[in-house]
Parts: structure tokens; sequence; C-alpha cells
């Protein structure tokens, strides 16, 4: 184009903007005018807030916008498939099970490598684990998916076949296509619908019409149908709705800004708090082009963000005006560029360009732990009075906590004789019932008659009167009881910010915390000592040594114990307040903390370890540890028939001849006898942790309570395989609250829904859901079996076979393999010529490590009985003297480990309390707060377990927050002694003072390892919501803050400090410095040369410059 | 920008007999126009759409909408309720698409195709034709203003120049050739 006007120019050009990232590309179009020119407009330069060419520098300023509207990213779109593995379950209604689609073959449908059948049930049907339950969702868009199972070798892909709506059905088909080729729906595709909340429909076209995947109850069950859409509503209710694992999480575009908030409660990882996060937010940028480079046609460019989020004094915060942020909540864009001041050089213009902003908000720093005096700026737009509570002080952080001496509190100049008119006002804080709430603020007014100031400012109030009550008016009289209990209360805050207002702030700190806790008078607050086991003269002696600390680490050689049992004992309630690290990975043991006995408090994790093993003969019951020391021994009048083996500090049930049932504890003493007349000559029994189940000779089954021993009826019912099969059982398991009699003896159960039993030679494998099939046929008498996982271990007379529980043979042995250690000459023998009694399993912990081994009880050729242990095939025995086989030895259980393992948790964490009636040692409370490791992020944790007896309150908070709460009778245990013993960290207590490591004669047994505990604090009374706050917080840091206060719209500007890319001011202050082709190699010589070229290099250097390094390099030469 | 309103007459206050494909009247931009589809015309009291493809007609992706089977009130706006009655969220909203008209020709014509499938199983299939004209300096750049120049030293002193658009403040980085 030329024309007379611009005869300097050949010709004008648009040139194309590029950006450096290939994925990244500009929006820009070309367009052809029709006048005859193509212009390029590019969409980030429409509508800029302003243009400046400077600094060989073209700069744009961009309206307020999200950066997707200028820029795209081509690697977001492509593949959009996805894929996950979840059960698909259907939610029913209160009181019944969920069902859940699952694999199975029912009604004699075939399951083979080709197809498998599609069926529904809950998931207690079968082990919740089970493959047969999990399917893979195979998302190939937004609209289409398939459901895919895999049992291991192929995929299963399920199809519905049918082409009207009667007549189809559900089949999964092998199938191994590509899911990337296919575009529609077909037999094996379903169009879906998947919501936030992790509900899933399913749609199909059947011929013409639409139709949804539906449960369908028909008189055998439920069965899947594809049912026609209904012509109104929502089609939305729960036999249609799936549940599954998964959220839909859609992929945010990355390219935009966001505002980031961090789950505060998981201080040790960064999880997004996806609900105070804010993504995809509008920005501002900064896009140039260095113009040197532009040609004409093309030019780079490239952008930067421009910091809107920032405040008046450049702290990034919460709480920005009202007037720009979505939904009316508090935002983060405190600032709007308006435009660029770079000078009046036009070449070389300001080395740090000039941005001018305009702004709403006044920022006021706040410090912790002091009083701020401030005033109000002088226009507050966009109100003329703002109520404490619709200010963003809130988000800015101020504390909330439950008394106002825990909080922050807050004081406005009062301008009119109206404000704070109810009774004597104390002051405006911020209350916050729980730490995870935000709180709101509130005025306290008290009766200084009634209440002093420091009492009315750290207690909570309960009478809660509305934001227009007048206290001091109407509601006086009706409230004048609460006013004499309370003597003050709180009501939502009247206080109002307006132009000039003076305010003060009182922001909480450390010492506020500090000085709570100081007051608090604890028992404890610190370790002062720790307990070590050591070797003396050849016996181990537990060893106590100085440690004054606040932490300290229980590596599985130490442990502590506090002697408060007699200022508890004295309050009837205490509290323990301490920081532990918990890794959910991590096996602690069995006691981490406390003194739980049969009374007492302790926090478990493995509750399924076997410290004693337990060996009768004829009247007689012998308790050995693991290393078969004999620890006690027990007579009893009559023949012992059976021992009751609970957890391994519980008290145990030993069953004698003529019905008489002796409850003894731990350390063999017997504290009750009962006769049990209801309980006739017994077959078969069943143990829980509160009671035992028997079926007698008479074929009636009776249920004995543990802990009052109290005896009643029991309804039972028969497995239908057996119904009408057997006139006799003589044996009886407890399924789901069921009782069922069965055949055989010794059950040992594998899980939840399978147990074995023996019948004569056989054993019996039982699935509940599928019946008990014969598992194992032996020539020779089976003396005892016993299960570990799924190992099966099965004793004959004199051999001992290892199958797994699919009843693959693994090992097996003689009683002749098994040797006996003579320490004196050094030699071994064999117990060759013996007899197997009875085989158990020992669940134990030794230095904190935990340890699983068989333990097998066998006569001798010598008629000396013997226990072995080890690892089979290496088992060693050692002979227990004056111990020989009666006829009841080989009814009972060495460990029960079996039993407990089904019965108890070793996982889970349990805060476990048992109170006793000391009037009535029938009546014991057991209450148990438990919570899985494994829902927890490794990183410290706060937790405080209190207990109020005269409540009746027993609760755990986490971090400050209430987890759980139980009750019991109010008052009760207030003349209760509460605990025995000592209190142990590190190490499980035992009866007496002693912990059980010394009981048993087995140092550092049951000691804790990878525990640490750090600030523990046990007090004798319940303490105060605000002291738990108060704990935890202690070793939280608390924050300066910065408060928003609207103070109408103001300008500034700010600096960007840029490094120009063609400035010629702009260069390196270090440089290198190269030595070439000096062919020295002497290092020695090298630096002597460096040496001097630093020290004359000062002498003409220009100033500021600093050499960076100096190099030899020569060519040529090798 | 500019709104289309798309209607369904066939579908106001009756529920439809059977799916249908509608034709609408083609309209005639000029320039790259920003389009605002609105679709919240389209009667939903009878039945619900389920899902909304939208294939924009320029070779652009197609765009796929689903209703929300919970509607989040927190997030979401509840005008369509309160004016247009469609309680519980709805996929019958704005869209705005960006045209750009092709270099090469006068004339482009396209048409904007809407698939909609309604909760009992029957679909509207809408076309709306759309003829963009090429763009005109006076439509839409009407003047440009000279914002700043600067000549460029290393080259034979050839000039960029930021230009303005009075029209629309679109701001145009240009290159003046010397030679």
């Amino acid at each position: 184009m030329s024309s007379s006007y611009t005869k300097s120019v050949s010709s004008i050009s648009f040139p194309t903007g590029e950006y450096d990232d290939r994925f990244v590309t500009l929006d820009q179009y070309d367009s052809v005018l029709e006048q005859g020119f193509q212009v390029n407009n590019i969409t980030a330069l429409s509508g800029a807030k302003d243009s400046k060419i400077n600094n060989y520098t073209s700069f744009h300023i961009t309206n307020k916008s999200k950066l997707s509207d200028f820029l795209q990213l081509s690697s977001i779109a492509g593949d959009e498939s996805t894929s996950f593995v979840t059960k698909l379950g259907f939610q029913r209604a209160l009181g019944e099970l969920d069902q859940y689609l699952y694999i199975f073959n029912s009604d004699g449908e075939v399951a083979t490598n080709q197809q498998k059948p599609l069926g529904v049930r809950p998931l207690n049907a079968a082990n919740s684990f089970s493959n047969n339950y999990f399917f893979e969702i195979e998302a190939l868009n937004n609209n289409l998916l398939r459901i895919k199972h895999n049992n291991g070798i192929f995929d299963f892909y399920l199809n519905y076949s049918g082409v009207s709506l009667s007549g189809g059905e559900f089949v999964f088909y092998q199938n191994t296509d590509n899911y990337k080729e296919i575009t529609q729906e077909r037999n094996d595709v379903f169009r879906y619908n998947l919501d936030d909340d992790g509900y899933l429909q399913l749609f199909k076209t059947i011929g013409t019409t639409l139709t949804i995947f539906t449960l369908s109850s028909i008189p055998t069950g439920i069965v899947p149908i594809m049912a026609p859409l209904q012509p109104s509503g929502l089609n939305r209710d729960f036999n249609n709705l799936i549940n599954i694992d998964y959220n839909l999480d859609t992929n945010k575009q990355f390219l935009n800004n966001s505002f980031i908030s961090y789950s505060s409660k998981n201080a040790s990882n960064l999880t997004l708090n996806t609900q105070r996060s804010s993504f995809d937010d509008n920005g501002q940028y900064m896009f140039i082009t260095n113009y040197n480079t532009i040609s004409s046609d093309k030019m780079p460019i490239n952008y930067f963000a421009l910091d809107t989020s920032r405040s008046e004094f450049n702290f990034i915060k919460r709480g920005s005006n009202l007037i720009d942020t979505p939904y009316g909540l508090p935002g983060y864009e405190n600032r709007d560029y308006n435009n660029l001041y770079l000078g009046n050089d036009q070449e070389g213009g300001l080395t740090n360009p000039i941005l001018n902003y305009t702004f709403y908000n006044k920022d006021v720093f706040i410090t912790n732990g002091t009083d701020t005096y401030f005033q109000a700026p002088s226009s507050t737009y966009p109100y003329t009075k703002l109520n404490i509570n619709d200010s963003t002080f809130v988000n800015n952080g101020a504390f909330a906590g439950p008394t106002p001496q825990l909080s922050d509190k807050i004081f406005i100049k009062r301008q009119n004789s109206t404000q704070y008119d109810n009774g004597r006002y104390l002051c405006t804080w911020l209350s916050g019932s729980s730490l995870e709430e935000t709180g709101i603020w509130v005025d306290r007014y008290y009766y200084p008659d009634k209440i002093t100031k420091t009492a009315a400012l750290s207690s909570s109030a309960r009478y809660a009167p509305a934001l227009n009550d007048s206290v001091d008016g109407v509601d006086l009289s009706v409230a004048d009881a609460v006013l004499a209990r309370e003597k003050f209360f709180d009501k939502k805050s009247d206080a109002a910010i307006e132009p000039n207002i003076d305010i003060k702030y009182q922001r909480i700190g450390g010492a506020d915390i500090t000085e709570i806790i100081d007051s608090s008078a604890p028992l404890i607050s610190s370790y002062d000592s720790y307990i070590t086991s050591k070797i003396v003269r050849g016996e181990s002696e537990n060893i106590c040594v100085d440690y004054t600390g606040k932490e300290l680490t229980f590596n599985g050689s130490n442990y502590t114990s506090f002697n408060v049992q007699d200022a508890i004992n004295d309050s009837k309630s205490f509290t323990l307040n301490f920081d532990m690290y918990l890794d959910p990975t991590v096996n602690y043991g069995f006691e981490l903390i406390g003194n739980n006995t049969n009374r007492g408090f302790g926090i478990f994790q493995d509750q399924t370890v076997t410290p004693f093993i337990h060996v009768v003969g004829d009247y007689t019951l012998y308790i050995y540890n693991t290393d078969f020391v004999l620890l006690n021994k027990v007579e009893f009048k009559t023949k012992i028939k059976h021992v009751f083996k609970r957890s391994a500090l519980d008290d145990y049930i030993v069953a004698t001849a003529g019905n008489i049932y002796y409850k003894v504890n731990t350390q063999g003493n017997k504290i009750k006898l009962e006769c049990g007349s209801g309980i006739l000559d017994y077959y078969g029994t069943h143990m829980e942790h509160d009671h035992i189940d028997f079926i007698s000779s008479d074929q009636k089954t009776t249920r004995m309570n543990i802990n009052t021993m109290s005896v009643s009826a029991l309804s039972s019912t028969e497995f239908d395989v057996y119904k009408d099969e057997m006139c006799l059982y003589d044996n009886v398991v407890d399924y789901n609250d069921t009782v069922y009699k069965l055949p055989g003896s010794k059950t040992k159960w594998e899980n939840n829904n399978t147990f074995f039993y023996k019948v004569s030679n056989f054993i019996v494998k039982h699935n509940i859901d599928f019946g008990p099939q014969s598992f194992l046929k032996s020539n020779d008498q089976i003396v005892d079996f016993n299960i570990l996982n799924d190992t099966i271990v099965t004793l004959t007379t004199d051999k001992y076979f290892i199958h797994n529980t699919s009843a693959v043979f693994l090992l097996s042995g003689s009683i002749g393999d098994i040797n006996i250690p003579i320490p004196f000459n050094d030699t071994t023998f064999s117990l060759s010529g013996g007899a197997f009694t009875s085989i158990d399993w020992v669940n134990e912990y030794i230095e904190g490590i935990q340890y699983q081994y068989p333990v097998i009880l066998a006569e001798g050729s010598d008629k000396n009985m013997y226990l072995a242990k080890g690892l089979f095939p290496t088992l060693t025995a050692t002979a227990l003297s004056g111990v020989y086989l009666c006829d009841n030895t080989s009814q009972n259980n060495l460990t029960n480990y079996n039993a407990i393992n089904r019965i108890y948790n070793n996982t889970s964490i349990d805060f476990k309390l048992s109170l006793r009636n000391y009037l009535d040692t029938e009546d014991v409370l057991n209450q148990t707060i438990s919570f899985q490791p494994s829902s927890f992020e490794p990183g410290f944790y706060n937790f405080t377990y209190r207990l109020d007896s005269l409540q009746g309150n027993s609760s755990l908070y986490i971090n400050g927050d209430l987890y759980e709460n139980q009750t019991f009778q109010p008052g009760k245990y207030l003349i209760q002694d509460i605990f025995s013993d000592q209190f142990f960290i590190g190490s499980t207590g035992f009866q007496s003072n002693l912990d059980l490591a010394t009981y048993l004669r087995q140092p550092k047994y049951y000691y804790s390892k990878d525990l640490i505990v750090r600030n523990p604090f046990i007090y004798d009374r319940a303490i105060s919501t605000e002291e738990i706050f108060a704990i935890y917080l202690s070793t939280k840091d608390i924050d300066d803050i910065t408060l928003s206060l609207p103070g109408g719209q103001r300008t500034s500007k700010t600096e960007i400090q840029q490094f120009f890319k063609f400035n010629r001011n702009n260069s390196s202050n270090l440089i290198d410095i190269v030595v070439r082709d000096l062919n020295l190699t002497n290092s020695i010589v090298r630096d002597q040369i460096k040496t001097s070229i630093l020290a004359e290099a000062k002498q003409f250097l220009p100033v500021g410059t600093k050499i960076n390094n100096i190099t030899f390099i020569d060519h040529g030469n090798s | 920008m500019s709104n289309i309103f798309i209607k369904l007459p066939a579908l106001s206050g009756t529920a439809l007999q059977s799916s249908i494909s509608a034709t609408l009247e083609e309209v005639t931009f000029k320039g790259a126009p920003s389009i605002m589809f609105v679709l919240t015309g389209i009667d939903e009291s009878k039945s619900k759409a389920l899902t909304l493809d939208i294939n924009w007609g320029d070779n652009s992706n197609i765009e796929y909408y689903q209703r929300d089977v919970v509607y989040d009130y927190r997030e979401q706006s509840i005008l369509n309720e309160v004016l247009y009655g469609k309680i519980g969220g709805s996929v019958l909203e704005e869209y705005e698409h960006t045209y750009t008209p092709t270099l090469s020709t006068q004339v482009t014509s396209l048409s904007v195709q809407f698939l909609i499938y309604f909760n009992d199983g029957f679909f509207a299939n809408i076309f709306q034709p759309i003829r963009l004209l090429k763009e005109s300096y006076y439509d839409s750049i009407e003047k440009l203003g000279i914002l700043n120049t600067q000549m460029i030293g290393t080259s034979a002193s050839n000039t960029i120049a930021n230009l303005q658009s009075r029209f629309n403040r679109r701001t145009y980085t240009t290159f003046f050739d010397k030679d």
C-alpha cells in the first residue's frame, strides 16, 4: 500500500503473534477486509487497558479476563477416555443392606472363560474384597462407557442384548478390542451420566426407546433390567443411581489463575482444600513483544501475569471488596491495573516500568498477642455502616475460640447511646465451637455484681439471645433463672464499622495460650525419666534413666511410667493429652499407652497378642510364657474341662467338672466362681468377647455372659445342608448374631465366613455361602489342627502336614524332626517316639517387632510333656517338668489365637476404658473409641482423652476437635477408683504396677517401637474445651494477620523489576576469565596464576565487576 | 455480541410426540461475530433435556453438555429458575461462540446444529444456518488511531506502531516497512 502521505513507508503489515511454546497458541485471527487489506486480530489486545512502546518493547495491559480467553492449550484436547476400578452399589433404605452388582453363578447360568453372568447381592454375601464385586468403568468420552470385569486372566465386558424392551439380558462376554475404535452405542457400550457426588446412571437406546439401567424386584430376588425412562420427572431414584467409589473430578484448565488453600488440619502435607480454593479466576496480564525481533510477517509475543491478588501493602489474603467477587463471598481480586508509565525517554525509558492500579480495601496489620488501635477510613465505600459479622475479618484469619479468653476480641467506640445496651458490655469476640468452623462475632455482657470480669472472660455461655433482643428489657424476667445461673450471656454482635470510628483489635498470641495451660495445673506435663532393661550379673533389671524433655521416642527398648493413679482415684476423673506421630504403615504393637488390665484406660493397637500359653493337666492349669517358663500354677477342686482365653490382659473363664465356672485373672487368681447349672453336659462351645455359647447333650444351646456369668437359653438354627441329615449336633458357631448347630469339633476360622472343623478323620471346610465340603481326609487319627491366615497345619499322632486353605500341600514332617537341646553337654535329642497333643499359634512383639510362630504340645517317649516352637520344619522343644498327659490336656487350646484373632482387631487404634463397680464386680463398663490409622495422613496428631465421671462422658478429641463422645450413667463412678496401676507409655502396663515384660520375665516384650509421643499432659480432672484447644494450639504458631477494611476507591502504583533483553545498560557483573593455550597442566602453577590474576585484576576491572571463574583451555594439545 | 434466540414452537406447552428436526431461519453477520445462542426459550415443562450436543459448524470441536443430576446451588446461578422456571437447572442455557470468516471467500455459509435428547426418549435436532460476510474497515475498525510508534534502530529505520481501533479499542501492532 502506498500513498502520498506515507512516502517513507513501502508497506504496512500486521504481523502474526507467535508464542514460544508449541503447545500454546495465541488466540488470533487474520481477516481480509472488504477494502482489500489483511489485518491480524489478537484477542488479548482487544480492549487492552493500556499499550506503550518503550525500551525496545511493546507492552499491553489486558482487560480483567481469564488467560484461557487469550491463549489456547493444545495439549488439553486429545484422548478423553478414563478408567477406574470400583464396586457398583445401589443404596437401600435405612436398615437394609446396600445391593451391589456381582458376578456369580446362579440359576444354572454358566460362567466360562467366554461369558460371565451378572447378579445383584449385598456385600456381606461374600468377602467384600472378593474380585467378583469389582468392575472397571471404561469411560470412552463424556458420553459413552463400557463396564469391564477382569478375572485375573481375561477381560469381560457387560453386554445388553435385545432389540425390544422385553427379552434382553445382561451377560459379560470376553473381549479384547481397543476402546479407541468405539464411536457409538453398541451392545457393550452404554451412555452414561456421572455426577459430582459419585452417582452413575447408565442409558441405552433400545429400538427407538431410551432406557435406563434399573434394579427390579421379582419373586426370586432383585435383577437388573433396562427400563424405559419415565416421561416426566427426573428419572433419578435409588434403583437406577449407581454409587461408585469415585467422585467426578473434572480437570480444570490449568492455564488460568487459581487461589489455593491447603487443608489446615493436615499440617504435615499439602492437601488442597477445594472448598476454600478458587480455580479459573480472572486476572490481568501484560503481553509483551521485543520489537527488535518483529518482522513484517511475525512477532514473538510473551506475557506475564499481573498481581491482581495483592492487597494494598502487598499481602496475599482472602477478603477483597464485595464488588468484584462472585457469589458475594470475599474474594482475592484486590487490584485493577489501569495504565503503565515508562518515563518520557521513549528509547531508554525507566528501568522499572510503573503500573498504576485501583483498589478498594485498606490493610490493617495485626501482630499476634498485641492490641492494635486504628481508625476506620474516612470512606467505607460501598458501605455507610458495616456490621462486624459482614466484614471480611473472619476470612482474613480472625481467630475463633470457645471463650473470649481464647479468641480474637474487638472493641469499637460507641457512637450512640443505643449500642451495647444490654447489661454490662464486656467485649466483642469471635465465637466458634470447633477449630473447623468459622466463628461468628458476638457481644458478651455480664453482671459485675454476680461474676468477676476474669471469670466472665473464660467461660462459655449457654444463653443465646437473638440479634434484636434487648435483654435488659423484655426478656430479663423470663431469663431470670438463666441469668442467675449463667451471670453473663452472648448476643450476635451489634458492633458496626463506620467512617472514622476508633477500633481496638486484640489478637490472641502465644502468651495467652501459655497462660491458660500454665494455670491448668497438670499432674504431668513432661517426661522426667524412662526405663530400660539391662542384664546385670545374668539377671535382667529395669534401669531408670533420668531424662527431662517434652518428647520421647519409644524404640522398642524403653518405656516410661507415671505415678498418677492416686491423684486420679481421688478425683475420679482424668484427662490425657499428647501429640503422637501417627504413621498408618507402622504397627505399634499391643498397648501403646495406659494401664488397662481389668480396670483403667489404655490405648491399644494389636489386641490379638498371646503372651501366655496354657497347659491343662487334670485339676491343674499351668500358665507359661512363650519361652515356656512357668509363671503360674492354678489348682482347681474338680477336673478342668475348658479354658476360655480372651484378649491378652482380660480375665479368662475356666469350666471344670461339676458345672463349675471360674473367672481367673491373668495372674492366676480365681476371682469368681459360679455354678452353671443352666449348662448341662456340654459338647461344643463358641466364644465371643462378652459371651460363650454352649451346646448341650440335650441339643439345647445356652449363652453365658462373661461379665456376670449368668446363663440364658438361646435359640439356634441349623444349616440347610445339615437339616434332616443329622440326629445329633455336637458343635456350635455364632455368625452374624445367629447361632448355628454343627457337627464336629475344634472349629477354626479362616476368615469372616469360612471355618474348618474336624469330623472323625475328616477336616471339613465350611463357607457360610457355599456350604461345607470335605477338605482333608487322614488315614490316621487327626489329633488337632490349626489355621494361621491361609495355612492349615494338621497333626496326627506322630506327623504334621501343612496345606494352604485351598488344599495345596506344602510341607510335612514327623515328631522325630523336633529337637530338644541339652545346654549342659551341648547336644540335642530328638522327640522321636512321642505323640502330638495340640497345636496353636503365638502372636507377640519383641522390642516392638511382631513375631508369629506355631507352638506344639507333645508327649515325649519318657511320658513327660514337651512344648515346641520355631518355624516349620525347624522346631525345638522344652520339657515341662511335672506335667503329664491327661484326658483333658488335648481338649484345650494353648493360646486360643485363632479365636482371639477372629474377635479382636489388630490394626485400629483403640482408646479403651474399663470401669468397675466396686460394690458389684460383675458390673463392668467397657467403652472403646476406635479409629483406623489408615484414614490418617502420616504426621503428628494431638489426642485428648477426657473422662468426666460426674457428667458421665468419655470423649476423644483429635487435633482439638471432638472425634467421639460416649456416655455412661452420670455420677456412678464418682465413688469408684478409676486406675489400679501406674500409667505406662511405650510398654504394656500390667497389674501391681509391673509392666507386662517384667511379669512375663521376658525383657522388652510388648514394648512399642517407632512410637514418638510428645507433650504428655495428664490431669486429675476433666479439662475444659478451652484448655483442650489451648494445649493443641500451644505447639502451633498464631499468625499475624492483615484485616481488610473497605476504604473507598483509591489508586496506587507498583514497579516491575524487569530485565530488558536488549537494554544496553543491562549486563552481568560477573565475568569468567579464560586462559588459553598456556599448555600448563601442573595444578599448583595454575593455582598460582589464578591467585596472581585475582590480585592484579582489582586494579583494572570496573567497579562492581567480579570474577566468577578462571579456566584454562588448551587447544591442539591433548 | 449478538444474541440468537433458539425457539421450538412444536414444544411449547406440549410434550413431543416424536423426535423432531427443525431448521431455523438464516441469520447474516458481518465480520467475526461473537454469537450468544440462547436456548432458554425451549420449553422444558413437559420433558427435561438430558443432553445437548453442539456442532458449531466451523470445524471446531463438537461440544457436549449433560444435565446435572444434582444442581449445586453453591456454584450455579438461579437466574434460569427464577426467570424461566427451569427448576433444578437445565442444559438449555446460553452458549457463546466466536466465528471467524474464511480469508478466501466473500461469503461463508455454515449451520450450527443443536442435538437435544429429552428424558422421554425423543430428541430435537435443530439447525441454525449462519451467513458470515467479510469484515469491513468501516464496520469493525472504523478509524485507526496511533497509540505510539518507535523506529527500530537495528534496521534501516523501519517503524513499529501500535494502532488502536476507535470502534472496539482493539490494538494492532503493525510493522511499517521502509524498503
